[in-house]
């Protein structure tokens, strides 16, 4: 067992790892009466086609896979679900699934140990039968047409198909309905067998509980299972061309006012800047103090009654960075056009970085408040920065004005996509 | 944790002091009594106002950036019905003070909410145009983008097909027509008569002296208007004989049905924890619930459905997104399982699951310092119990208590929105 120094919070995260591969990660906090437990697997739905074992075979699985896994994965080889066994213990489960993993949680405050153990048993006990996986295909085709209602999402991967040409992101987390209807029980399992494999696995555990005893109870858990060896396996992304598919669509949607969203695809390696933490902390920065509430565009586009709200976010994932600028506006070309000028001529200044710096380290404490979050956090940056980030007031006071004036030289609007939704006439 | 109560003259500070957060929690809520869906609207137009700047902080971008400056404090205002009464809330986050730089950063953090709040930003008796505008066109926004919302719409339309009169009814945002009634003079006299007539309380949470505190902000607020009003935290809706079907067509993908259902003269006891019992095996309890058995492991018509069990408005709504074509379907499981409540046609050990599932989620509910503070305000206003009561109180329910609740629930409205039309 490892203890890690969280710098940032003055916390210790606990951290073991399985014979057979399985990462432990731990927070443990003595004065709350609940814990959460979430065993996460590095499957998501951008992972669609992949090779086992460094062989050249193919193998490829219809988008929204991922998705429907998490659905079938509730049902047990008894007949029962997993919702009826946690149901008995008064704990509270549910899963959700991202495009770069597939997450399964349960809460409770009572019957640690069952509750781990059985969560480790559902998870990595394959239990898929064509009668189970027809069954749930009619309510997986009701959550995906509860999307279609939700103009927010159309608007966004109307712009993720438009900027990106092979990378998975352009499609939807649950699948297109054709997709959804293409699923077999044979899928399921390929995915079973490839990727619900301890080493490609991780738990992490916050709350009320003894690190010690949670690590020697999920040990003695998976000592008692068998999994074949690790098929390594190796996900196939077509190479991302800088160039965007489409510079500009409309698009209509059930909506009171035009949404418009305005993204610049960059090629990471322009930036030259080693650490992708450091990088998108940096551009997470500079759209803040451009777009961000204190800024004085944002507050000019509100007098100026142009726009009714605005938002700014970092994507930066397979050696794409993508900058977006999203809003609500009644005047979508002439608020384009705006938005256009000020990616072109983004400023910050040695006051403004200072405050958000100072800000952002004196914060940093308040999110080891809440053992939902810290769990969230710890999976998402387990996945995403492939660690746990203990460190961050380092990189924040690593961040000079002149670093940052470098980075906005790099920032140029060559490859731009505007998605400009109106209202249904 | 300790609670403690501090009276001023024409206020009472109410602290709650543990050192199980980091962040401190504060709200700052005046009381009114609701007459019309207006009133919700000018009092929701003025505190997103009084948010977004004040006298000092000419804007939002002004204030964000005083905001910064106290380690990124949060501030807000919120409109809540509860029952016939309006809470009308200021709402401030701030870091713990021993992790700050400065040593009086507890007096000027304190300081801020009470400035706004104080000192609006009017000019010649009216609040500024330009400020005023900016709400006005996000509300104008948010009214029309309720369509971006379809179970958001369906509930709002169904609950005023169901009684447009009553304020259960009512939305916090009014109408269009509603919105070009106020001015810039007309909600500088909703201020005014906020402060004289509303009765205001403070509440704060957090790892604070909380006698420093006290004098803190009894130096720096001072409310002229002393107001004792009594309010009422209860809506009586009206029953009806035989219940009310209503369609609408709009155009979305799915359709989405809503069911209002009357709860008659539930006791002080049943409204507290027999109910939440009720609403666990009913159809709150995730997919164990009997309407999730039969909607959707079942029938496979929907994802997910909701019970949502409104207390202060003694109602029950089920809503659900569905295709149109199963919505029969649907109105027949709903009252099935409805039935089978009635019957008592579940188990002791569902009752046994469903006060399991309660204590977890109130020992979760004891670890956020959402839940505790909002607990503690309706402990303190209609003496709901503290969680801690809650939790001991629900063990104590029984299966012929939970039968006698489902005889008292009423089906007063069916309400659906199916594709068609605009």
């Amino acid at each position: 067992m490892k203890e890690i120094e969280l710098k940032d919070s003055l916390e210790t995260l606990y951290y073991d790892e399985c014979d057979n591969g399985l990462q432990i990660f731990m927070w443990p906090k003595k004065d709350v009466k609940s814990f959460y437990a979430t065993l996460s697997v590095k499957y998501g739905s951008n992972h669609t086609k992949f090779k086992l074992n460094g062989k050249n075979k193919i193998y490829e699985v219809p988008s929204g896979t991922a998705h429907y896994m998490e659905h079938i994965k509730f049902n047990e080889p008894d007949g029962t679900t997993a919702h009826e066994y946690f149901a008995k213990l008064g704990s509270y489960i549910n899963a959700f699934t991202t495009f770069e993993y597939t997450t399964y949680q349960v809460y409770a405050s009572s019957f640690f140990k069952e509750n781990i153990n059985h969560l480790l048993d559902y998870v990595m006990t394959p239990c898929i039968t064509k009668k189970l996986v027809d069954k749930e295909r009619g309510i997986i085709l009701e959550e995906a047409n509860m999307g279609h209602d939700n103009p927010y999402q159309d608007l966004q991967f109307t712009f993720f198909k438009n900027i990106f040409k092979n990378l998975n992101y352009r499609n939807l987390v649950i699948g297109e309905n054709s997709e959804i209807k293409k699923i077999t029980a044979k899928d399921l399992q390929l995915v079973f067998d490839t990727f619900y494999h301890p080493k490609n696995m991780f738990i992490v555990i916050t709350g009320n509980f003894n690190p010690y005893e949670a690590s020697a109870l999920i040990k003695e858990n998976q000592k008692n299972k068998e999994f074949a060896s690790y098929a390594n396996p190796e996900i196939i992304y077509d190479k991302e061309p800088i160039s965007v598919v489409k510079p500009y669509e409309e698009i209509e949607g059930n909506i009171g006012e035009a949404k418009i969203k305005i993204g610049i695809k960059l090629n990471k390696a322009r930036f030259k800047i080693n650490s992708d933490i450091k990088l998108k902390v940096m551009l997470g920065t500079v759209l803040n103090i451009n777009f961000g509430l204190t800024s004085e565009f944002r507050n000019d586009l509100l007098e100026k009654e142009l726009i009714t709200a605005i938002d700014s976010s970092v994507f930066c994932k397979d050696g794409i960075v993508l900058l977006q600028v999203t809003c609500q506006t009644k005047y979508p070309e002439e608020v384009t056009k705006l938005i256009k000028d000020k990616l072109n001529n983004l400023v910050v200044t040695e006051q403004e970085l200072n405050r958000i710096i100072k800000a952002n380290i004196a914060t940093l404490v308040l999110d080891y408040d809440d053992i939902e979050i810290v769990n969230d956090n710890l999976a998402y940056s387990i996945i995403d920065n492939g660690k746990v980030i203990t460190d961050y007031k380092d990189i924040y006071k690593s961040i000079k004005l002149s670093d940052i004036e470098k980075l906005i030289e790099n920032i140029d609007l060559k490859n731009l996509v505007v998605v400009n939704m109106v209202p249904n006439k | 944790m300790k609670y403690k109560k501090f009276e001023k003259q024409s206020y009472n500070i109410y602290t709650i002091k543990t050192d199980k957060f980091k962040n401190c929690h504060m709200e700052i809520i005046f009381r009114s009594n609701i007459n019309s869906e207006q009133d919700l609207l000018n009092n929701t137009f003025l505190v997103d106002l009084m948010s977004d700047c004040s006298n000092k902080y000419k804007n939002r971008k002004d204030m964000s950036i005083k905001l910064e400056d106290l380690y990124r404090a949060s501030f807000y205002g919120a409109t809540q019905k509860v029952g016939s009464t309006l809470f009308t809330s200021f709402v401030f986050d701030f870091l713990n003070p021993k992790y700050a730089l400065e040593d009086d950063y507890l007096n000027n953090v304190l300081k801020f909410p009470i400035e706004v709040i104080m000192n609006p930003y009017v000019e010649n008796d009216e609040f500024n145009i330009t400020a005023f505008n900016i709400v006005k066109n996000r509300i104008r926004t948010d009214i029309e983008n309720i369509k971006e919302n379809p179970t958001k719409l369906t509930i709002n339309h169904a609950l005023k097909a169901m009684d447009e009169d009553s304020i259960t009814s009512f939305r916090m945002l009014g109408n269009l027509d509603m919105l070009e009634d106020i001015t810039p003079s007309s909600l500088y006299k909703t201020y005014k008569k906020f402060m004289d007539n509303s009765v205001c309380d403070i509440f704060i949470i957090g790892d604070l002296d909380m006698d420093k505190v006290s004098k803190s902000i009894g130096a720096n607020f001072k409310l002229r208007a002393i107001n004792n009003n009594s309010f009422k935290y209860t809506v009586e809706n009206k029953t009806r004989k035989k219940a009310l079907v209503q369609q609408e067509q709009a155009n979305y993908v799915q359709a989405n049905l809503v069911e209002i259902f009357n709860l008659n003269n539930l006791t002080q006891r049943e409204s507290d924890y027999v109910f939440r019992i009720f609403n666990y095996i009913f159809g709150d309890g995730a997919l164990n619930s009997k309407l999730m058995k039969y909607l959707r492991e079942e029938n496979n018509i929907c994802y997910g459905v909701s019970s949502m069990y409104l207390k202060r408005d003694n109602i029950l709504m089920v809503q659900l997104s569905l295709d149109q074509d199963s919505i029969d379907l649907a109105v027949k499981d709903i009252n099935k399982a409805l039935n089978e409540m009635i019957k008592g046609e579940f188990s002791d050990l569902d009752i046994d699951e469903a006060i399991k599932a309660m204590t977890s989620s109130l020992d979760v509910s004891l670890d956020s310092q959402n839940s505790i503070f909002n607990n503690y305000i309706f402990n303190i206003y209609d003496n709901t119990p503290l969680l801690e009561d809650i939790k001991k109180n629900i063990k104590t329910v029984t299966k012929q208590e939970v039968v006698k609740v489902a005889k008292k629930i009423k089906l007063n409205t069916v309400y659906s929105v199916v594709k068609g039309g605009n």
